[in-house]
């Protein structure tokens, strides 16, 4: 067990090292890279705009109390690349779907992530297109 | 358990380790800037540069040329979101923040794909990032004495040196940065660039900056690689000033621990 705790300390900080020298503007000091989340929530928008396409979703906690979450994606040129039309990625998150959104959260503590995968209640997965969310 | 553990900790360590340096060197190992090898290479002629380039060069070089006063002083008031001096971009002043245009070389930069365009009295470059048109005259016309700035410069002229087409410009507008990280330039800053095809998948690109009112002696790039794109089109790519305002405050400005007014 020692061990393994310290290969993930080892392997955290050179995650830590790596990604900051590759992000995009500003995400790599923004973000916290070392620590991949996952929040459910309802779509609130999807906005596929320049430079950076969003997603907007709100989250609610066992009080009832709502967040207002967002997430950084990637440029729609990138998604156009990929294979994605803006009919696709709207209807993929179309207002009210229930999401699971995983993603690295700023460093200031507001809910916002940089996007790396989102999986819909259908089983849907979306992963980001390359940049500093990718995980894979 | 422990043995299985540490084979699979030096494994990760070496992926990691590759991938960091590569990354140290230039660029990030991106599918979508990265280098592709777009097949094997074929006789071609040195002298036609026409297609669509994309390399990863992020500046010139890791490291300036000493700066003089004043380009110290530039250089500290510029607040990047890159590299070693990056502040969230909500705490930054980096023009492209509020899609001001990247200026030249910076948009050589940018990591979108460029085409090459080769007319009887220009070469054009075609930008993907904000659909710019550089256009590099190819008639013989002097460099102006006195230029204005410009966002991409004055005036670019080209000419063939054997198998190197040379780029002079002059007359930039000092409020671009050269690079991602806030290096400066001043009006006064003349660029050469030297493109050499390699072969008919390699672009090499050696810039030189002389601009003595900033640095202490010119500037000299690396050697700077972009490939050729096989099946590729520029695509469209603006920064849009309202959506970027709309993004700044639902993303980055939180992101970065700024409140929103």
């Amino acid at each position: 067990m020692r061990t393994y705790l310290i290969v993930v300390s080892l392997l955290s900080c050179l995650l830590t090292v790596s990604f900051p020298a590759v992000a995009h503007h500003g995400t790599g000091i923004s973000y916290d890279l070392s620590k991949l989340v996952s929040v459910k929530g309802v779509v609130v928008k999807f906005a596929l705009s320049n430079p950076h396409s969003q997603l907007y979703f709100d989250v609610t906690d066992d009080k009832g109390n709502v967040e207002h979450w967002s997430a950084e994606m990637n440029a729609p040129t990138n998604l156009e690349r990929a294979g994605f039309s803006r009919r696709q990625m709207l209807n993929l998150f179309s207002p009210g779907s229930e999401v699971t959104v995983y993603g690295f959260r700023s460093k200031s503590g507001a809910p916002v992530v940089v996007f790396s995968k989102a999986v819909l209640a259908d089983g849907r997965e979306f992963k980001s297109q390359g940049g500093p969310g990718n995980i894979e | 358990m422990r043995n299985s553990f540490m084979r699979l900790f030096t494994a990760l360590l070496v992926v990691l380790l590759g991938s960091s340096l590569a990354v140290a060197q230039r660029g990030r190992p991106d599918a979508r800037r990265g280098v592709q090898p777009s097949g094997p290479s074929i006789p071609h002629d040195p002298h036609d540069l026409a297609g669509i380039w994309r390399g990863n060069a992020q500046s010139l070089s890791n490291a300036p040329p000493p700066m003089t006063a004043w380009g110290k002083e530039q250089f500290d008031a510029h607040k990047p979101s890159y590299g070693p001096r990056a502040v969230p971009p909500a705490l930054g002043n980096d023009p492209t923040g509020k899609c001001d245009p990247l200026g030249y070389p910076r948009t050589l930069f940018f990591g979108r794909p460029f085409e090459m365009i080769q007319t009887k009295d220009r070469l054009l470059q075609f930008f993907e990032w904000g659909r710019v048109l550089r256009e590099i005259w190819t008639d013989s016309r002097e460099l102006p004495k006195d230029p204005d700035p410009k966002w991409l410069g004055n005036t670019a002229v080209g000419k063939w040196d054997g198998d190197n087409f040379v780029v002079d410009t002059v007359g930039f507008d000092e409020r671009a940065w050269i690079d991602h990280f806030g290096n400066p330039h001043s009006e006064d800053m003349h660029l050469q660039e030297r493109y050499h095809r390699l072969d008919r998948d390699t672009l090499e690109v050696v810039m030189t900056i002389d601009d003595p009112k900033t640095y202490t002696k010119p500037w000299i790039s690396d050697k700077l690689t972009f490939r050729l794109q096989a099946n590729e089109k520029i695509h469209e790519d603006f920064c849009v000033p309202s959506e970027e305002e709309s993004f700044n405050q639902g993303v980055r400005n939180p992101a970065g621990g700024v409140l929103n007014k």
